[in-house]
This record gives structure tokens, sequence and C-alpha cells, in this order.
């Protein structure tokens, strides 16, 4: 809203004249990739395995709503609200505030890709809005990966280099979350000049958890730029020991590794003793759950397969109330 | 499903389905306004007395408790400011916001009647496609009750946060007509479509779910210069005016004749910075205590911002120097009245005064100046809706305003 005429152009110099003593800008755009973690990495957010609920967005809104709510009851601790480019979905930005404010203890992490025509202060916005609103649980989860559908639908040009964009991306996310003056970033892919975000800043110190979702050829970036790795299409257990040590050895960072799991109604009986194996033998950190049948599905998982986990020794793990 | 081959328009009028209206009991409205904002639209130090009501009442959940007051009271709208980088000054003026999407999803399952609006820059990297599927998904959150209002983004700081060339005042309401024209197909086309445009290009688009407000959501703007009026004219169903009331009535007529030429309607609306009291007097004095704190700092960050504006156009409102020489200060160069201002209420009409004032100048704002909506921003949220309740609406009802 600009309520105040401009000036004419006589007067546009009186103007330039007048403008505000401006706070020193920091110009960061040698700081354009990961390892990046100004602060460090956000602490482990859970005490043991990790169940988490992925797609509820992509339910009509009552069922998903009813599925976040009902997988907080059931202890899972992750509620992930995939992308909804091309599916008949809700945001999972706007759906994942939503929730933050019906749930209390799970983390909250909309999902998000390259080519979703969003720049990286747009992401660092809302998440750091988000994790206002959940006190502290907000998170984001990058589908890493080009995405040609996704861009064409928006006119643009397939991601050439993925990797190094998507690590470009966060790492300016990450800025955006930690200088408390502007800053220039001129990198390959995105700039920004004088940025000087909105607060809120962040709840979560020293920022939200950031996790890379994808197969095989995401270790290495997971490694250097992010707190979690979500392996899709894959559950080798060599996968996530060379990430975890990748991280450690070569970045001397923390990296958490979580399986992908399609629930449905033949698997069921199958999954509580696949959970089993990934939790106490192949030393995953947790994995993602994805229901095929919505609502119904995780009511028969939560009354038919986490019972048999409990009494055979399994917790797992939710954040601590507030 | 087939793909549309039909040809799509790129520039507004384009109403596919008529204009949404927003329906009540009674023709004026009432709302409040910036409740989003650290400080809101007052920059004075005076809110530094008890800052957790006064300028951090956008926190979360005390944002959320004051929608609900606010729908309880029967405010039928509220719009929140947009804002992308904060004024600084010594009170840190809009240096917190909660942004576009938290201040209509978080409150969506939380309120059931309330306007839900969101305020969002169109030139500031969006694309039309997104920016229709954020709303869907918003109304569809609110049942219905999500508006978008538009901002076409005039501060040059907060655009170049996006690593794109600050466009001039014409241009940028250029993208934003094509971008809303691209954002309404979005909204009704039943097959996927593409578009070709100035601005933006998109392909097999088809956006599901589809807003649960019929025939789309309601879109607001309060663009006042000539580009900006022809915007609203053209593509929104609410203007917001911004001054004192005779301005106020001359802008709804101006706008209203623009949007009849194009067979379309626009409603009319204001906000006011308020301050009440059963006493004028006290009123007044708590006023000029407001005033006296101004935050001259973050006024003229304000105020700078909102005059470097190149193409813009418009007259000046630079006063001569008392010193005949150049000003030596924003404050010296516009005046202190308008200085003033602009720090207590960024230009809008001051609504000062006992409660028998203030229901007659929402009267005569409603009735002469034909506004068919007020909102109202105050130093002290909690305290203006206890206000608007005991003694306000009771006298709006006696006046036949209000059911």
């Amino acid at each position: 809203m600009s309520p105040v005429r401009p000036p004419d152009t006589p007067v546009a110099d009186t103007l330039r004249a007048l403008e505000p003593a401006r706070v020193p800008v920091q110009d960061v755009s040698t700081l354009a990739c990961g390892p990046y973690d100004p602060g460090g990495q956000p602490r482990a957010a859970h005490d043991g395995f990790v169940l988490g609920l992925s797609a509820w967005n992509h339910r009509p809104w009552a069922e998903g709503r009813a599925m976040a709510v009902e997988a907080e009851r059931l202890g899972l601790g992750l509620l992930v609200a995939d992308a909804a480019d091309g599916a008949d979905a809700l945001d999972a930005f706007a759906a994942s505030d939503a929730v933050a404010v019906q749930t209390a203890r799970a983390i909250v992490a909309p999902a998000v890709s390259l080519r979703a025509h969003l720049h990286p202060v747009h992401v660092a916005r809302f998440v750091a809005n988000l994790d206002h609103v959940a006190a502290g649980r907000g998170a984001l989860v990058f589908d890493a990966g080009d995405d040609a559908a996704r861009a064409r639908l928006f006119g643009l040009a397939p991601a050439a280099e993925p990797d190094a964009e998507l690590d470009e991306f966060v790492t300016l996310v990450k800025h955006s979350w930690s200088w408390a003056t502007p800053f220039d970033f001129e990198g390959r892919f995105y700039a920004s000049r004088r940025n000087w975000l909105c607060g809120p800043r962040p709840t979560r110190a020293p920022r939200p958890w950031l996790a890379l979702r994808g197969g095989a050829e995401t270790l290495e970036l997971a490694a250097r730029s992010f707190d979690w790795l979500i392996l899709e299409g894959t559950t080798d257990v060599t996968l996530a020991q060379r990430a975890r040590a990748r991280a450690a050895l070569g970045y001397g960072r923390r990296l958490l590794v979580f399986a992908s799991l399609e629930v449905t109604e033949a698997s069921l009986e199958a999954i509580g003793p696949r959970i089993a194996v990934l939790a106490e033998v192949e030393n995953f950190d947790g994995a993602l759950l994805r229901f095929a049948d919505g609502l119904r599905g995780l009511h028969e998982f939560g009354a038919e397969v986490l019972p048999t986990l409990r009494a055979n020794g399994l917790r797992w793990a939710t954040l601590p109330p507030p | 499903m087939a793909h549309s081959s039909r040809p799509v328009p790129t520039r507004g009028p384009f109403d596919p389905g008529g204009q949404p209206r927003i329906t009540a009991p009674h023709d004026l409205l009432l709302g409040l306004f910036a409740w989003n904002v650290a400080g809101g639209v007052g920059a004075t130090r005076a809110q530094l007395e008890d800052p957790g009501a006064r300028r951090d009442f956008w926190r979360w959940p005390s944002a959320c408790r004051l929608l609900q007051e606010a729908e309880r009271i029967g405010c039928e709208l509220q719009v929140p400011f947009g804002r992308w980088t904060g004024q600084h000054g010594r009170i840190g003026f809009n240096d917190d916001t909660l942004d576009f999407l938290a201040v209509a999803s978080a409150p969506a399952t939380a309120t059931e009647r309330i306007l839900l609006p969101s305020t969002s820059h169109l030139t500031f990297g969006f694309h039309p496609v997104q920016l229709a599927r954020w709303g869907a998904s918003l109304d569809v959150l609110s049942s219905g009750r999500w508006a978008l209002n538009v901002v076409a983004g005039w501060i040059r700081d907060e655009a170049e946060m996006f690593g794109e060339p600050y466009l001039d005042h014409g241009r940028r309401y250029e993208l934003c007509d094509e971008f809303t024209t691209l954002m309404k197909l979005c909204w009704s086309e039943e097959a996927p479509f593409d578009f070709h445009g100035d601005f933006f290009h998109a392909h097999d688009v088809l956006v599901r779910p589809r807003p649960v407000r019929a025939p789309r959501p309601i879109l607001v703007n309060a663009g006042s210069s000539p580009a900006g009026m022809d915007y609203a004219a053209r593509h929104c169903d609410w203007l917001f005016v911004v001054g004192d009331p005779p301005a106020m009535r001359a802008t709804s007529n101006e706008a209203q004749a623009a949007a009849a030429r194009h067979g379309r309607r626009l409603q009319v609306a204001t906000f006011c910075y308020s301050v009440w009291d059963a006493n004028a007097a006290r009123a007044r004095a708590e006023f000029e205590r407001h005033r006296a704190n101004l935050d001259d700092d973050a006024v003229n960050w304000l105020l700078f911002r909102g005059l470097d504006q190149p193409g813009r156009g418009g007259g000046t409102s630079f006063a001569p120097s008392p010193t005949g020489g150049p000003a030596r200060s924003l404050r010296e160069a516009v005046g202190d009245k308008s200085f003033e201002r602009y720090g207590l209420g960024i230009g809008s009409h001051q609504l000062i005064g006992d409660y028998d004032q203030v229901a007659e100048e929402i009267r005569h704002m409603h009735r002469d100046c034909g506004l068919d909506g007020i909102l109202f921003t105050w130093h002290d949220q909690v305290r203006g809706l206890q206000q608007l309740e005991d003694h306000i609406l009771p006298r709006l009802r006696a006046m036949g305003l209000r059911r």
C-alpha cells in the first residue's frame, strides 16, 4: 500500500540525498554451497527410531487432517506433506501450517523441489513461519533430482545441474535464516540482494531440520548439506552406512538416514517385521510410511502392527511434549 | 484428460462465471487490519511501554486469539499486511510478520466465519499457477474463506531480495494483469490448458482441488495510482482506498465508474488508525502521546521506500524547505503533518474521538462516502476489539447500520 504520492523527477535527486543511512551489507557469495552450517546442525530431534507419515496431504482435507492427528496420537514423530504439483492434493506448505497448529509433538515438514518456481528466500520464509506457528517443530524436505514435468508446467527449462543447484538453494535458505544484518548473495543459480528478510526467525536453534529425499545418487549432497537423508526406492543398508560415514568423515557432519515404505493392505502383515529389521538390524534412524489406503490404512497399522512392534520391544520416538 | 486447445485470454477484464460476493445480513462490513505485523501501522515508541501486547501481538498463538475474538464479536473482515523486509528504527517496526501463507492456513481451523485473506506481492518471483494452487488449497482449508489482497510489489529493497530486476510502476501492473488472468484461468478451466503471455508461460495446467468459493476467491487491491486503479477495476472485487473521507468518496466513485465501464462491480473499503475513548479529550491525548513518540527512523525508511518508485507518476508531496534550501530530512521535505500521518497509519484516515464521534464518522464513511467495509487498527488490538463490541457496535445497530 503506497498512499503517499511519489516525487516528480525534479525532486528525485532530493529524495536520493535523503535516503536513510543503510546498515553495511555483507557479501556472502563465496559461501554458495555446502557444507555450511552456521551455528551448527540442529540436534537429533528424537531419541530413538522415528516413524513418520508422508503424503497425508494427498488425501481430501478432512481425511488428511485426521491422518495427521491420528499419526501423532499413535506416536509417529514426523508428518511430511508431499509436494502437490501435478496431483489433486493440498499444497504442502499451506497444509503443514494448518496441521502444525492441530498437533503438539510431531515434526511437520512440507516437501519441495527445484522447478517449483520458488526462490530460496520464499522457502526460507515459509519454513520460518511454519516453525513459529509449530513452536519449533518445523522442518523441510527437498525432493532431489530434476523434475521435467514441473519445469514444463511453469514454462521453465529443466535443471542442467540439479545437485549443484539444490546445494546452492539450500545454502541460500541457511543464509536467510542466520544473518542478523543484510547480505548480498550472487550464486551460479540464484541471487539475492540486500537480503534482510523479515522475522520471525525460525524458533528451532540453530535452524529447522533439512531433509533430502532421493535415491543412491543423493548420498553425497545429503552428506554435505542436509541433516536427514530419506532414501526412496531402496532400503540398501550399505547406502545408509556410506551416507553417514561420508557425512562424518568427509564433512564432520551428522546425517540421519530414513527408509521409505509403502503400506498397502497386501503389505500390512510384512511391514511390522520389516520395520523391526530396519530399526534393530540395519540401523536405520527411521521409516517414513505412505499409506495407500489413507486413514483406513493408518488405523489398521495402528491396530495390527504397532502393538506387535511394541510387544517385541521396539520403541519409536517422538519429540518431548511442549 | 483431453487437453484444451481453446485460445485463452492474457489480459483482463476476465471473470469466468462472474464475480464473487461476501454475504452478510448488513451492508456495512467491519474488521481489523495489519494484525500480523510487528507494530501494526503505528510507528510509535509508545508501544514499547508493553511490547508484548502492543508491538508483538502478531505472534502465534496470540494472533489466533485476536482473530477468534474479532469473529466472536461479529467482524466479517480482516486484512493482513504484506512485508518481506522490516522498517527497523528503534522499535523494529514491521521487522516481524506472519507470512501470507501462515496468516490464512494457521487460523483456518481455529475460526469459522471471518474472511482469511493473504496479502501477496505478485512481482516477487511467484508464478500464477503456483499462487492459484496455494489459493485453492487455502480456500479448501478455510471452507471458502480465503481471499487474495494483491500487492504489485513497490518496495525496491524487497523486490531485489529475489534477484529479479525491479520493474517500474507501469510494468508491475502489466505483470499483475497477466498474472491475475492466468490465475483466474487456473480456477475456472475444466481441462488442461497452455498459456503463453509476455511474463509467464505454462503447459498442461489443471489445478486440483478447486477453490470452494464460487465462482472463485475474492480479489482485493489497494492501488491508488491510475495504473493501480485500472487494474482493480478490471480484475478485483474490492478496492482499498486510503485517505480522509472526502478523498475516499471521490476515489470510490472513480473506481466504481471505472469498473462499471468494464461491466464489473467494485466494492470499496478503507482502514483507519484508531484511538477511541469514552472521553474525546482523552482519546486526543492518547493520540498525541503516539505522535510525540513517533519513531522517526522507522518512518524515514517507510516513507523513503514509498517515494522511491520510478515511473509511478502523480503529484509530488514535497513541501518547500523552511530554510529555502534543500530539505535536510524527509520530515522536512514532506512536512510534519504528512510525515506524522504516514508514521501513524501509513496515510490512512485517523479515527480519533469518543464513541459517539467514532460511530458518527463510521456512519458518514459508509452512507455518504460509499464505503462497504471499514477496518480498524489500534495501538492495543485487544482493547480496540473490546471497545468495538461494547461501545461502537451498539451505536451502529441503533443507527440501523448493523444487525
